[in-house]
């Protein structure tokens, strides 16, 4: 190729240096065209997107709400406690934590150690841990364990409120009892906190930064005395001591208020391991159980009786037999395949009696001739006026609200209902309906809570359903038809000394699997004291005690003496009868 | 007195048409200031040990510009075999140090940690040129025979292989570009180009067949299309760079109040993606700026080719901006996705030692060239 001449325009060379030369104008056109197309034309979204990927939700926890007793004593409260965790990528001595701290804090010890070796990012090794014993994990200084603080419910009271108080989850949602019951009320409305933050999560100063605190819930006052709930869940842990009995429940109305003053079972649930002594779920029976009260029911009967005028304490019923057929042969049939056999408790002549008589002794074929001499329909209505087929309504979850077995047609049925039979109540139920007979006929809705004080101190009563039953006369005279139970009949075991107390036995043979009836027994006691103006109703239900102490004069009446008198005292209530 | 200031002015006067390129050394300066602001701007939040190491960088750097604009370029020739020896042995030293990020590109000298793939950008730059430059007086324009073409294609293949090693799949395609554009500068003839594009695809997709070409390298490309790719790492890094530039719009959030990049959204914002920086916090305008000033830088550099007193200069200049070229393309184009994520840096911007004094010295040569053109005012060298 021949040399080419020098400074000759468009040479090869020239072009090409030329073509170099348009690349890079073009190659740099390209970029300002994109640069454009994310600076200004999609400008707007990507910030948009920048702005939302800093932005940063974070619930602020509310504080629950408090419960206090109705001294102001705590029931249930919440602390600040410290949450363990790791990240297991940052641990190296995995055996070690899961041996010390899982030691320390009673944490499985081979959960503990396969979590610390998975790949997760995040391992709770326990939460809600108190301060002293997170500090002693902290001494240890492991790497890959870190600390937070968290709020966690504490119980004051321990197990003595718990079946009223009831508990919380880990995450404080209320699960059982008053937490429960509450839970919209205690939990208070979450807070919200909203920021820039940069990739490791601490906030950008700068930037956007907005705060809705949380609300507190409200704080609760309760009716409960905590002294008188101590000493009746003693009374009940005394009883299943004392009976052997499979649980021992008991309930301490105030009379003019409904205020449930003490509300307590044996065996004893603790609200923080949450479980019962006997490994059996939380119950509360009171609220929950419907049982066949037995012979504590008579006192509906025959209150209804005398205030609809059939009879009055002095009626005379003459030759009342030891037990009564309604259909022949009732009695005589060893497979129960003819019903209507009605037997009193004790063997005894056949006499005249008076309605004294029959309820004092509490004679089921004496007040099954009461009951004769009423309508069934008559009957059903003042089980009902009573409250014994509807929830009481008392501010407590899963009240039972009784069953009444009463169809049309059968003829024993509001017979047995009349001794306490063919239906079934829940202690409270029956503590409520003697509550009316307390309070001279006028029956009052239980109730727990007796105010809530909102975050702002503003403090809401609530206000309990009345409704009357009987008239005041009536009530006057049942009360002292059942002072004469305490005082001479089979209720003695009830007598409290210094104060004119009356109440009910009850005991109740108990259904097998297959609906029949056993050997076992619920036996209960209601009563109440003073006996001329009652502050107090007290209703205790002993469940399976031993053959020895199947009757409710003997099981449950030491119990309900017990408590009524820590209640009377409480509440100093002059005594109104003489020391014995 | 009178006498020296005559000299004096005699010495203005005789070098009038030798006065170096100020624009070249001005452009690159403050390229350099306004890169120490970003820098100082991105790791501010861990100090100023970043910024004050880089200036060290920056002045060592102005030295040798200094250094090799005093330098005839023309001596390089002589000394190529020596000088790509040696930078072959420092290729092959990185791989006697430890591992980085999963790659082994650096020689650790105790004050810095030297990248020879750096250095080596210039060294074929120079070889190149070399080869493709007459070998004696009497040859005004060589021919492009196969041979030669072989022999730069050696001379790139050698540093190229072992950097392709380390790994860095982005420097090793600095070379192939800096090479095809030297070559096509040169005269190669149309069908010979075509043959080495047509040769570079089918041995890129042979290798792609026989899986030599990791996944994390196929991604790379693969975000640019979906940006669902890889969330964690590549598409990660991508989406925030967008967000960034994207955040800035026209005027940016100001310095040092960008919140992609001053919170640390954006990887590497110091050193490969330190235009995200830019544009978040001068916006459109600050980039376009920065995009002006290395136009600027490169079209001098191309107009310095095209004055060189000799094809052995030319082709030098044009691989020096080549390599500008490239570099400021791939690595813009990455951060706001129309390029594959690589680790090429932003010649004078980007954080780093080895990357600034090698292109500073480059840009010294390209000036010493300027200095060394035509003495004959308006005559010009012919490729």
């Amino acid at each position: 190729m021949a040399p080419r001449r020098a400074g000759r325009r468009f040479a090869p060379g020239r072009l090409r240096l030329a073509a170099l030369g348009l690349f890079l104008v073009l190659a740099w056109l390209g970029m300002a065209y994109r640069l454009v197309q994310v600076q200004v034309v999609q400008a707007a979204e990507l910030r948009e997107r920048g702005l939302d990927q800093r932005l940063v939700e974070r619930e602020l926890a509310p504080d629950r709400g408090r419960i206090y007793d109705r001294n102001g004593d705590l029931l249930a409260m919440t602390v600040e406690a410290e949450t363990i965790y790791a990240v297991p990528d940052l641990v190296t001595e995995p055996l070690y934590i899961a041996q010390q701290v899982g030691g320390m804090l009673g944490v499985d010890q081979e959960k503990l150690l396969a979590a610390l070796e998975s790949d997760s990012d995040f391992v709770y090794i326990k939460r809600q841990v108190d301060h002293e014993t997170a500090e002693k994990v902290r001494q240890l200084g492991l790497d890959g364990v870190f600390f937070e603080s968290e709020m966690t419910r504490s119980y004051p009271a321990d197990a003595v409120a718990a079946h009223v108080v009831g508990f919380v989850d880990i995450d404080g949602n209320g699960l059982e009892g008053l937490e429960l019951y509450y839970d919209e009320l205690l939990r208070g409305t979450p807070g919200r906190q909203i920021f820039e933050k940069s990739p490791s999560g601490t906030p950008i100063p700068q930037g956007r930064r907005e705060e809705i605190p949380a609300v507190p819930g409200a704080d609760l006052v309760t009716t409960i005395d905590l002294p008188l709930q101590y000493a009746t869940q003693d009374a009940c842990v005394a009883a299943l001591e004392r009976t052997g009995a499979k649980g021992c429940w008991a309930v301490v109305l105030e009379a003019e208020t409904g205020n449930v003053l003490a509300m307590a079972g044996a065996p004893v649930f603790d609200p923080v391991k949450r479980t019962t002594t006997d490994g059996s779920p939380f119950s509360n029976a009171v609220v929950r159980e419907p049982y066949e009260p037995g012979s504590i029911q008579k006192t509906v009967t025959v209150a209804a009786a005398i205030e609809e005028g059939i009879v009055d304490v002095g009626t005379v019923f003459g030759a009342v037999a030891d037990r009564i057929e309604l259909h022949p042969g009732a009695c005589e049939s060893d497979t129960d395949d003819i019903y209507g056999c009605y037997q009193d408790f004790d063997e005894h002549e056949t006499r005249d009696m008076t309605v004294r008589d029959i309820f004092t002794v509490s004679s089921n074929v004496g007040i099954i001739r009461i009951a004769q001499k009423m309508p069934p329909e008559l009957l059903k209505s003042y089980i009902e006026r009573f409250g014994l087929t509807a929830p009481t309504g008392i501010d407590y979850t899963g009240e039972s609200g009784g069953l009444l077995n009463m169809p049309a047609g059968c003829s024993t049925c509001p017979l047995s209902a009349a001794i306490g039979y063919s239906l079934a109540v829940s202690p409270l139920q029956m503590a409520a309906a003697y509550g009316a007979i307390a309070n001279d006929g006028v029956w009052i809705q239980p109730r727990l809570v007796s105010s809530i004080i909102d975050v702002d101190g503003n403090e809401t009563e609530n206000e309990p359903e009345t409704r009357e039953v009987v008239s005041p006369e009536t009530a006057r005279i049942m009360r002292e038809l059942l002072a004469g139970v305490v005082e001479s009949g089979t209720g003695g075991n009830a007598s409290v000394p210094g104060y004119r107390v009356g109440g009910k036995t009850g005991t109740a043979d108990k259904l097998d699997e297959n609906g029949n009836y056993t050997d076992v027994t619920r036996a209960s006691f209601v009563g109440l004291a003073p006996i001329d103006d009652p502050r107090l109703v007290v209703a205790v239900m002993v469940d399976e005690p031993a053959w020895e102490y199947r009757t409710g004069g003997q099981a449950a009446a030491p119990v309900f003496a017990e408590i009524m008198q820590q209640a009377l005292h409480r509440l100093g209530v002059t005594p109104d009868g003489l020391e014995e | 007195m009178a006498t020296i200031a005559r000299a004096a002015r005699e010495a203005v006067s005789e070098r009038r048409g030798n006065r170096p390129d100020w624009i070249l050394f001005a452009t690159m300066v403050v390229l350099a200031i306004f890169g120490l602001v970003m820098i100082y701007s991105a790791t501010r939040s861990s100090g100023t040990f970043s910024m004050e190491r880089q200036m060290i960088f920056v002045a060592a750097g102005i030295v040798l510009y200094l250094v090799a604009s005093m330098i005839d370029y023309r001596e390089y020739r002589a000394l190529i075999p020596y000088i790509y020896g040696g930078i072959i042995v420092l290729l092959i030293a990185v791989f006697f140090f430890p591992e980085r990020n999963g790659a082994q590109r650096w020689i650790e000298l105790g004050l810095f940690d030297l990248q020879p793939a750096e250095v080596a950008k210039i060294v074929v730059v120079l070889g190149i040129a070399s080869i493709l430059s007459p070998q004696n007086r009497d040859e005004l324009r060589p021919d492009l025979t196969w041979p030669k073409i072989g022999l730069v294609i050696l001379t790139v293949g050698v540093p190229a292989g072992l950097i392709y090693q380390q790994p860095d799949l982005g420097t090793m395609l600095v070379f192939v570009f800096v090479m095809m554009a030297m070559l096509f500068a040169a005269g190669a003839s149309w069908r010979q180009l075509l043959t080495l594009v047509g040769a570079g695809t089918a041995v890129t997709v042979a290798l792609y067949r026989m899986g030599a070409i990791a996944e994390y390298q196929l991604n790379r490309i693969r975000v640019l299309v979906d940006p669902t790719v890889d969330p964690q790492g590549i598409g990660y890094n991508l989406a925030q760079s967008k967000l960034a530039i994207g955040s800035g719009q026209l005027l940016g959030r100001g310095l040092f109040k960008g919140t992609q990049t001053n919170f640390q959204y954006v990887p590497e914002q110091e050193t490969d993606f330190i235009f995200t920086a830019v544009a978040e916090q001068l916006g459109f305008v600050g980039g376009v700026v920065v995009l002006l000033a290395y136009m600027i830088l490169i079209w001098r550099i191309l107009v310095i080719a095209a004055n060189a007193r000799d094809r052995f200069g030319a082709l030098v200049a044009i691989g020096v901006a080549a390599t500008f070229m490239f570099h400021i393309f791939i690595n813009i184009g990455m951060t706001m996705g129309i390029t594959p994520v690589t680790g090429l840096p932003l010649p004078f911007l980007s954080l780093g030692g080895s990357a600034f004094m090698s292109l500073a010295f480059a840009l010294g040569i390209v000036n010493s060239i300027w200095l060394r053109r035509s003495p004959v005012p308006g005559e010009q060298y012919v490729m």
